[in-house]
């Protein structure tokens, strides 16, 4: 006898096991290791979401009252999978190319980035979802209390509902933890999706298992069972066509138009041949999903008493046969069938929420939005965590006010209808160049009221939401606008009437307002980006060039990607325009692929905004247009290969011209130098000379002034040799003559070394340096005079040339792929953009920093340590001030 | 084979409905059409597999440049 605290603790041990495996998912991605991760299978298994507790315990409900009918609820999923390649593969491929996050950003991005649209899907999606999330909250206290019943003590509602809170804060808490771990830019969960697949696996084995039960244990096997089925109420099929074809388009659209399905068939997608597996995997999951489901509403008919609730059979009827495991089993699969719902819709809503509602309004709200400092990351994150509470207490809201079971039950149907208006705009905005904007807004809006009224509304039941009267009369006695029976159409079933209705009317006011107007510039490059997305995977250009400030693009980029990946980005898009260093060319090209990858975190529409303050407004010229028109296609299949050519051309220009504009600059830093040096050793030897010829002469000097004399000349020489040692060292470095002397040493202690020998530079102790000390624990085998060299000479550096008032050094250590890498940052003016290309140079002094004294040579000298080491040293731009970023190579910097 | 894998769904959409034009007052036996759904349903799902075998076979030679993209997308 399975008690009730019995059961507590196996959902509790459930709900760790799903925390670890979690967890483990997603140290193995940190880790990089994710082939398995990625694995066909776990893509099919993440899509069960579909299966939810009302399909694990409703479809029995379902079939022991409306025999058959259940089937269509997986018959519209099935059609539209093994129909992937027409409808599915352009999806999950513009979902890639476009880095769409919901699909609310979709409809936004599709529509010219218009964050009306976005937030439009996004209330809808929120209206649409919440009580179907109060639905599951609802299934899991229903099956508790089955099982409490039967336990000594007896369970009162309040209980109930704390079940209820519990269940939604745990899901919460869950969804925090692995939803919002990061803002990754193409947002993926593995977490959360392998703990989902792991959540199909035990709902699937839980309803074959009760199935295999009824039928070979209680039955007696296949041919008994279908005899009994002869002999059941259920014996004969009523087709009712019209509910037949219209659940089994509601289902088809529901598979991708839900948000939570959305989110793991297309946005969680890693790869487009796992769609393939999924065309057919999954209709097997769902097949089997459905293969013993009217067996076991036969036999709950059959053995159950009249009235138990058939919602519940595949709980109670194991329960009466005495099957306490099965029971438990069967507890599980609509435990996980209602959290993984539950945890995926909660992580699709918050991020439209965030990027749609949230995101637009704060950037409103600060005028200088995309320019200010701070983390944006933390905002985003912070919203979307708040959002996934919001969203479950919401739910949980639901469920107590409507707490009945009668008007929740329907609300799995009525939700499907709602997400469905998004369908017209969907499959027009990827298949009809033609669609609007303001089409789509006009469709959206009118269906989704025509739905609200006729079924949302309605399905509270008569006198809740809208009283009885306007039920049975129409509003202000106008008798064809019944909700139930609009236009006078009376005798349908009310869903198909409303879903009739709402998609008929929602598709009408789409194609009318779309033909009527004339999509913007924006919209038409989107709508062939997305429409053609198949045959030029290229962006879109909608930036006019030169407008933005690299250094002022990678400020934000930074604040949004993350300073790591912002860098990798604008490192890798510089070397391919063939540019050394962390600024490429703002060109239109460079700016689009930019807000693309930022959309990837934010939305496009967001994305396109904060852009769009740095980079001004968006245009589009004649050529883009020309690339939208088919007309063009021909031309520009030729003068394709032109711009190719051109383009090269273009690149070894801009090399030629940068290395041109270097040597020039170089020959005149020489012939300054020259000038230079010469006075440099030119004073110590004259005042040697002077001083030493007053010596010869050897007139009457006092012992004071002999002193003095000759100190004087030992200073000068010291000078001159110091002077000799540098470019000695420096020539010696530069034709590799110089033996390494390679020996263990600790990073810190190098830096504290480092720190403690430019003290005595810094005699007032003005400057401030701020380090961390756990980073910086890193074991080093190299040869660690010469790198102490390095960051004695960059901190001397900082204490000579940081002109802040309150100086202040902070030094970063942080791993990255290529290495470790050390980077120094001071608060001072920084480097001017046109010098950053050559204080690495040998005799570069900027300006003439007269107090400075040194002869140009000290940061050559540090490169060409570096480079002997095996690593680099560069300038990091964007910073707030001169920083210098040192690369120690990966091999020879390990982890202690 | 393209063309095939678009014509797949209709092919589902029609068997799907067949059982609609059934009987006379459109009532038929359960059993038979619970065999009859589950027999077809896997038709398809066997045929989706063969045809999902064969597009990526040929998706791999064929539409190389194609699929490649789809790789880098991440």
């Amino acid at each position: 006898m399975i008690t009730f605290n019995m059961l507590v603790v196996v959902c509790l041990t459930y709900v760790v096991l799903l925390f670890v495996v979690a967890f483990v998912a997603e140290r193995r991605a940190a880790a990089g290791r994710v082939a398995w991760l990625r694995s066909p299978l776990v893509y099919t298994l993440s899509l069960s979401v579909y299966c939810t507790a009302w399909t694990f315990y409703g479809a029995v409900g379902y079939a022991a009252r409306s025999g058959l009918e259940f089937v269509t609820i997986y018959l519209g999923p099935t059609l539209v999978l093994i129909g992937w390649w027409v409808v599915l593969r352009k999806l999950v491929r513009i979902g890639k190319t476009q880095r769409i996050t919901s699909i609310a950003d979709l409809i936004s991005s599709r529509y010219g980035k218009s964050n009306v649209l976005g937030v439009i899907v996004t209330l809808m999606a929120v209206v649409g979802t919440t009580p179907y999330i109060a639905l599951q909250l609802q299934s899991v206290t229903l099956s508790f209390a089955v099982f409490a019943e039967r336990g000594p003590a007896q369970w009162a509602m309040g209980d109930l509902n704390a079940t209820a809170l519990w269940v939604a804060a745990g899901l919460a808490l869950f969804t925090v933890l692995f939803g919002t771990r990061n803002l990754d830019a193409n947002e993926r969960h593995h977490g959360v999706v392998t703990a989902i697949a792991m959540e199909a696996v035990v709902k699937l084995i839980a309803l074959l298992a009760v199935g295999l039960f009824v039928i070979w244990g209680v039955a007696g096997g296949l041919g008994e069972m279908l005899t009994r089925i002869e002999a059941s109420p259920l014996a004969e099929t009523h087709f009712n066509s019209g509910r037949w074809v219209g659940l089994t388009f509601l289902s088809a659209a529901a598979i991708f138009t839900l948000p939570r399905m959305f989110q793991v068939l297309v946005v969680e997608n890693a790869d487009e041949r796992h769609l393939a597996t999924a065309s057919w995997a999954f209709p097997l999951y769902l097949f089997l999903m459905s293969l013993f489901v009217v067996p076991i509403a036969v036999t709950g008919l059959r053995v159950m008493p009249e009235g138990a609730n058939p919602d519940l059979f595949v709980l109670t009827v194991p329960l009466s046969q005495g099957q306490e495991g099965l029971a438990a089993l069967a507890f599980l699969g609509g435990f996980s069938s209602a959290t993984s719902m539950v945890i995926v819709a909660a992580i699709a809503l918050s991020t439209m929420v965030s990027n749609h509602i949230v995101m637009p309004l704060w950037l409103h709200w600060k005028e200088a939005g995309a320019t200010v400092s701070g983390d944006v990351r933390k905002i985003v994150l912070r919203a979307r965590r708040i959002s996934i509470a919001a969203i479950l207490v919401l739910g949980y809201l639901y469920y107590r006010l409507t707490g009945g079971s009668e008007v929740l039950a329907a609300i799995g149907l009525v939700s499907f209808a709602g997400v469905a208006q998004v369908l017209p705009a969907l499959l027009g905005g990827i298949f009809w160049r033609g669609a609007t904007r303001k089409g789509a807004a006009a469709g959206l809006i009118l269906g989704f009221a025509t739905w609200a009224y006729t079924l949302f509304l309605p399905s509270f039941g008569p006198g809740v939401a809208m009283s009885a009267e306007i039920m049975v009369n129409g509003p202000f006695g106008l008798d064809w606008l019944r909700p139930q029976a609009l236009f006078g159409v009376t005798g349908i079933d009310p869903v198909v009437h409303a879903v009739f209705w709402s998609i008929t009317l929602n598709t009408f006011a789409f194609f009318a307002v779309s033909l009527s107007g004339f999509p913007s510039p924006m919209e038409r490059l989107q709508g062939a980006q997305f429409v053609n997305v198949f045959e030029h995977s290229s962006g879109a250009r909608g930036w006019s060039h030169g407008a933005a400030e690299a250094e002022d693009l990678l400020m934000m980029a930074q604040r949004i990607l993350g300073s790591r990946e912002a860098q990798a980005l604008f490192q890798r898009a510089a070397s391919e325009q063939g540019k050394a260093g962390y600024l490429p060319e703002p060109t239109p090209e460079f700016i689009e692929r930019l807000e693309r990858e930022l959309a990837g975190s934010v939305g496009a529409a967001t994305a396109h905004a904060m852009v769009g303050q740095i980079a001004g407004h968006s245009s589009v010229s004649v050529e883009d247009l020309m690339a939208v028109a088919d007309e063009a296609a021909q031309i520009m299949e030729y003068s394709s290969q032109l711009e190719a050519k051109s383009e090269e051309l273009a690149r070894t220009a801009r090399q030629l011209r940068e290395a041109n504009e270097k040597l020039t600059e170089i020959s005149e830093q020489k012939d300054a130098f020259l000038s230079q040096i010469s006075h440099e050793l030119r004073t110590p030897m004259t005042s040697i000379r002077a001083f030493s010829e007053i010596l010869m002469e050897g007139a009457a000097l006092s012992e004071d002034q002999l002193t003095r004399y000759s100190s004087i000349i030992y200073e000068e020489a010291i000078r001159l040799t110091r002077l000799l040692d540098d470019l000695l060292d420096l020539s010696v470095l530069e034709r590799g003559q110089v033996s390494l002397n390679r020996q263990r040493g600790n990073l810190r202690e190098l830096l504290d070394r480092a720190v403690a020998a430019t003290g005595s530079l810094d005699t007032q102790a003005r400057m401030a340096i701020a380090r961390d000390p756990a980073s910086e624990d890193v074991a080093l085998m190299t040869d660690t005079d010469r790198l102490s060299q390095v960051f004695i000479n960059l901190i001397a550096n900082a204490h000579k040339y940081c002109d802040a008032a309150a100086p202040r050094l902070t030094i970063v250590v942080r791993r990255l792929p290529e290495g470790t890498a050390v980077d120094f940052i001071d608060n001072g003016t920084g480097i001017p953009k046109k010098s950053q290309d050559i204080i690495f140079e040998k005799f570069s002094r900027l300006g003439d920093h007269s107090s400075a004294g040194g002869a140009g040579l000290g940061l050559a000298i540090c490169r060409e340590i570096m480079d002997k080491l095996g690593g680099s040293i560069a300038y990091l731009p964007g910073q707030g001030g001169a920083a210098f970023r040192v690369i120690l190579p990966a091999s020879r910097a390990e982890a202690a | 084979m393209m063309d095939l894998a678009r014509l797949l769904p209709v092919l589902g959409l029609f068997a799907f409905m067949l059982p609609l034009l059934g009987g006379p007052e459109g009532i038929s036996r359960t059993a038979t059409n619970l065999v009859y759904f589950f027999l077809a349903w896997f038709g398809l799902i066997v045929m989706a597999w063969a045809l999902a075998r064969r597009l990526s076979r040929e998706g791999l030679d064929g539409e190389e440049g194609e699929v490649r993209e789809g790789g880098d997308g991440r």
